[in-house]
């Protein structure tokens, strides 16, 4: 049989090619999927990315407000550090130039530290004179040659004057363009403050400070701080000056005080000597005359026993009043010897502690007829416990007798003289007082009653003789015993005369000292 | 007049003297030391002064008074001793003791090397001068207004030989930020380093500058090289400082800047760092770099940092307070102060808590002498991270001796 040949059965290949076909769909579906859901997340990511972009741009902005702010509150710190400085360096200073009193002094405490401190590198202090120019008084980094021409072109500009007389500041900050281009032409510094320094007679003088360029712009602050130092520095030139004027006043006075005092003393030595001599004077005429005077009482006296024959009554009664004149005269120039014995000191108080009572009564006893002849009373009224002063009986017995017998004098009928005495322990003396209830003595007579030969012009002294020694004797008689005598009085109500005696413990230390 | 005797052998005194002629002030602060140490010389001065006390005549009077065997200072706006800053003055402290032993050292013309081999070269001196192997720290100061700065310490130790503890700081004239001068034994030099080297005592030390805070958005310097930054986010660095400080359309000009580099400086995030790296710009150049204080790390994410006055107060507190634990309660001999004159700046000068806040903690007999710097070199946080002492800015940094 020949061979058969089965038909071949062809491999289909179609279900492969769906099958694959399909895996493929799936597989670019699923790539597709997966690149979209991959954009979808990119875009998520890009969003987020900017999101965080903006976020931190965001931030970035507010970190431009925060340095906005820090740069502002650093330059408010930086102001009110600059300010405190100064306040500081002005404080300071003041505290320094109101203590001084040396014009020189004051300019040498601003140098270029306290310049520095108040911020700025120039300064300059002019003063203004009477004379109508500047001086240079302080000067920090301003060339010498420029502050000639600042001198010379400030004191002939009476507008500038006047603005400074106003009490008007100038300063890069307030000042008009035309004012303030002049002042920086003139100063060099473009940020300047320029002060007037204002006394109580007008302008004074100038302060200016100033930086050049790249400085910092003067503040409203700088320029207050400027104004206040101005007017401190011109207190202080004030006062310096007021002090110097006061200073050469006191030097004036204190060379015409040395002068008056020196021509005092003069006066008062020549005074002495004119006394001195006065007293020799009174002491050799005293003298001169007592000697004559023995002999005429004498002549008179024989002559009225009728020894030298009988003379009539006529001449008898001459005789007695030529005595009694000569005994009158006697007793003047006794008086007379004595005061000027006690004022040259020739006379030594014999002076012994004892008690005034006996002494006291002693000169009642003797006054008591003029007592009773005038119808006065005399009281004494002295302390039984009164301790016991050192006097010089005799010389005591004239003052109170002197003292007590004028009271008599003035006293009318019926009056009455009081001697008191107290002791003052404070003052450790004793105070003596011998009162009247007489006609007392008028203010004007009051001041020279002491003075020798000096009588009251009064009725009674018109009518009674006396001498005018008697209260200068017993006011020099107190005055050797160290103490003093002074004299109160009421025109018709009496007279007080006091004296007072130092206790015995002063009285030594008196004597001692001297 | 400060007085203060730490328990024999070491004694220390503080003068200080604000009186205009230097020559003077320089005279009175130290007759005030003299009186206290009563002795003819004096092992160490240290000498803080403000611009216008830099007197070669004044160190020279210092010299006479006090014979000092050694002597290192530095130029500073402000002195730290008392309830307030002294912003004028001289302020010298001086050491004897038979425990402490010092070597000191100063370069200049540092124009001429690299800050590293300054450092080095400093190091080499103090340990020649010092003359034992007993070291336990370095103090130094240099001028720190030079470009690429921060490698004084590395060279340091280089130069030493081991890691040693160093404290310092740049002193300079004022915010102004123009120049800084040194005092090393009879001379004022310029461009500078001097330092001491201590050894004999025991020492603690903490520096904090977390009163700062980031402002605004993170941005990358993806261009910096040394302590330069070219770029922050692809434009000229600066533009950072202009976004902040300018409305558009103004560029930021020089008075400006000295305003805001100070209060304002970088904060940039470092890896496993828990506080910001703080960097002053000291210069912006033509081409919108900025200059910085300290090696800057490219790549770093950085940010406008700003402070306030409460945040630096609390500040000082914790910084003392953490010293106090230190130090176990005990009273040190003597607390070196070097404070961020930007905090100053930021708490005002009508404010200056350092000191008396400090007192409060450590006592009130504490001797405390400081000035304000513009960079401070020390170990972030506390001594024991020595081995990363570096340049900071904007901290406070408390040294205990003894």
């Amino acid at each position: 049989m020949p061979g058969i040949s089965s038909p071949v059965t062809p491999f289909d290949i179609t279900p492969l090619l769906m099958t694959t076909s399909l895996v493929l769909v799936v597989a670019v579906s699923g790539l597709a999927y997966f690149l979209i859901e991959k954009s979808e997340k990119l875009k998520d990511l890009t969003a987020s990315f900017e999101k965080i972009m903006n976020s931190f741009n965001e931030l970035d902005e507010q970190a431009k407000l925060i340095v906005k702010t820090d740069l502002e509150l650093n330059k408010a710190q930086e102001e009110l550090d600059r300010r405190l400085i100064g306040l500081n360096t002005l404080q300071t200073l003041s505290r320094t130039i109101s203590r001084t009193l040396d014009e020189q002094e004051i300019f040498h405490k601003i140098d270029k530290n306290i310049a520095s401190e108040l911020g700025f590198n120039h300064l300059l202090i002019l003063t203004y004179s009477d004379s109508a120019a500047f001086t240079a008084r302080a000067n920090i980094g301003i060339d010498p040659a420029k502050i000639e021409q600042i001198q010379s072109e400030l004191a002939h500009d009476s507008q500038f004057l006047n603005a400074l007389k106003d009490g008007m500041t100038f300063s890069s900050l307030n000042s008009s363009q035309k004012t303030k281009s002049r002042i920086i032409q003139l100063f060099e510094n473009e940020h300047f403050i320029l002060s007037p320094l204002l006394t109580q007679r007008g302008v004074g003088g100038l302060l200016f400070v100033g930086n050049r360029y790249n400085a910092p712009s003067v503040t409203a602050g700088d320029e207050e701080l400027i104004a206040i130092l101005a007017s401190q520095l011109a207190q202080a030139l004030e006062n310096s000056q007021l002090f110097e004027q006061v200073y050469r006043s006191s030097q004036t006075l204190e060379t015409k005080v040395t002068e008056r005092t020196k021509e005092l003393s003069q006066a008062l030595k020549d005074v002495e000597d004119i006394s001195k001599k006065k007293s020799e004077f009174i002491s050799a005429v005293s003298h001169e005359l007592r000697t004559p005077l023995t002999s005429i009482k004498g002549y008179a006296s024989i002559l009225m026993t009728g020894k030298v024959g009988e003379i009539p009554d006529a001449v008898k009664e001459r005789l007695g009043k030529i005595n009694t004149h000569s005994d009158n005269l006697v007793k003047l120039i006794n008086d007379l010897l004595d005061i000027s014995r006690i004022e040259s000191g020739r006379v030594e108080m014999k002076a012994t502690p004892q008690n005034v009572r006996p002494m006291l009564d002693t000169i009642a006893d003797l006054l008591t007829p003029q007592l009773n002849n005038k119808n006065v009373t005399l009281h004494i009224n002295i302390p039984a416990d009164m301790p016991e002063i050192e006097y010089d009986t005799t010389q005591m017995d004239r003052v109170f007798i002197n003292l007590v017998s004028n009271a008599i004098k003035f006293t009318p009928a019926g009056g009455s003289i009081t001697i008191s005495a107290r002791t003052n322990t404070a003052r450790a003396e004793t105070v003596f007082e011998v009162a009247d209830t007489g006609i007392g003595i008028k203010k004007e007579d009051l001041q020279r009653i002491f003075d020798e030969f000096y009588r009251v012009d009064n009725e009674i002294n018109m009518k009674v003789k006396g001498t005018g020694l008697g209260l200068a004797l017993a006011k020099n008689i107190v005055e050797a015993h160290y103490g003093h005598m002074w004299v109160t009085s009421t025109v018709g109500q009496g007279t007080t005369f006091h004296f007072t005696m130092p206790l015995q413990h002063k009285a030594k230390e008196i004597r001692q000292k001297k | 007049m400060v007085q203060y005797n730490t328990s024999m052998p070491t004694k220390i005194a503080i003068g200080f003297s604000r009186l205009n002629d230097p020559v003077a002030a320089f005279k009175n602060a130290a007759i005030q030391v003299k009186q206290q140490l009563n002795s003819v010389t004096v092992n160490v001065v240290l000498v803080f002064a403000t611009d216008a006390y830099m007197s070669e005549e004044g160190l020279e009077t210092l010299h006479r008074i006090l014979q000092p065997e050694r002597l290192i200072g530095s130029l500073t706006p402000g002195i730290l001793l008392g309830n307030k800053a002294e912003m004028r003055g001289v302020g010298i402290l001086g050491i004897m003791s038979d425990d402490w032993h010092f070597g000191a050292a100063g370069i200049d013309n540092l124009n001429l090397i690299t800050t590293r081999e300054a450092g080095y070269n400093l190091a080499k001196i103090l340990v020649t001068d010092h003359a034992s192997p007993n070291r336990n720290a370095a103090i130094c100061f240099y001028d720190g207004l030079r470009k690429n700065n921060s490698l004084i310490c590395a060279g340091m130790n280089e130069g030493f030989g081991l890691a040693l503890p160093v404290f310092g700081g740049i002193g300079l004239d004022s915010d102004h930020i123009r120049y800084t001068r040194h005092f090393y034994q009879t001379r004022i030099i310029n461009d500078a380093a001097v330092g001491l080297l201590i050894g004999g005592a025991s020492i603690t030390a903490v520096t904090s500058h977390q009163s700062l805070k980031p402002l605004g958005k993170p941005r990358i310097i993806d261009n910096a090289k040394e302590n330069i930054i070219r770029t922050i986010d692809k434009r000229p660095a600066v533009n950072l400082y202009e976004n902040y400080f300018l409305e558009k359309g103004q560029t930021l000009d020089r008075n400006k800047i000295n305003a805001i580099r100070m209060l304002y400086p970088l904060g940039i995030g470092t890896m496993n760092a828990r506080e910001y790296l703080i960097r002053n710009p000291i210069d912006f150049l033509e081409d919108g770099s900025i200059v910085c204080q300290g090696e800057i790390p490219t790549g770093s994410p950085v940010h406008l940092m700003v402070t306030d006055k409460d945040i630096c107060r609390r500040n000082i507190h914790d910084a003392a307070v953490s010293l106090h634990e230190q130090l176990l309660g005990k009273p040190p001999g003597l607390v070196l102060v070097l404070e961020s004159f930007m905090r100053h700046k930021a708490m005002g000068n009508a404010e200056t808590p350092t000191v008396s806040t400090i007192r409060d903690v450590l006592g009130s007999a504490v001797p405390i002498f400081g000035m304000y710097t513009l960079g401070e070199i020390a170990s972030p946080g506390s001594l024991k991270n020595f081995h990363a002492t570096q340049l900071l800015n904007a901290s406070l940094a408390l040294l205990a001796i003894g």
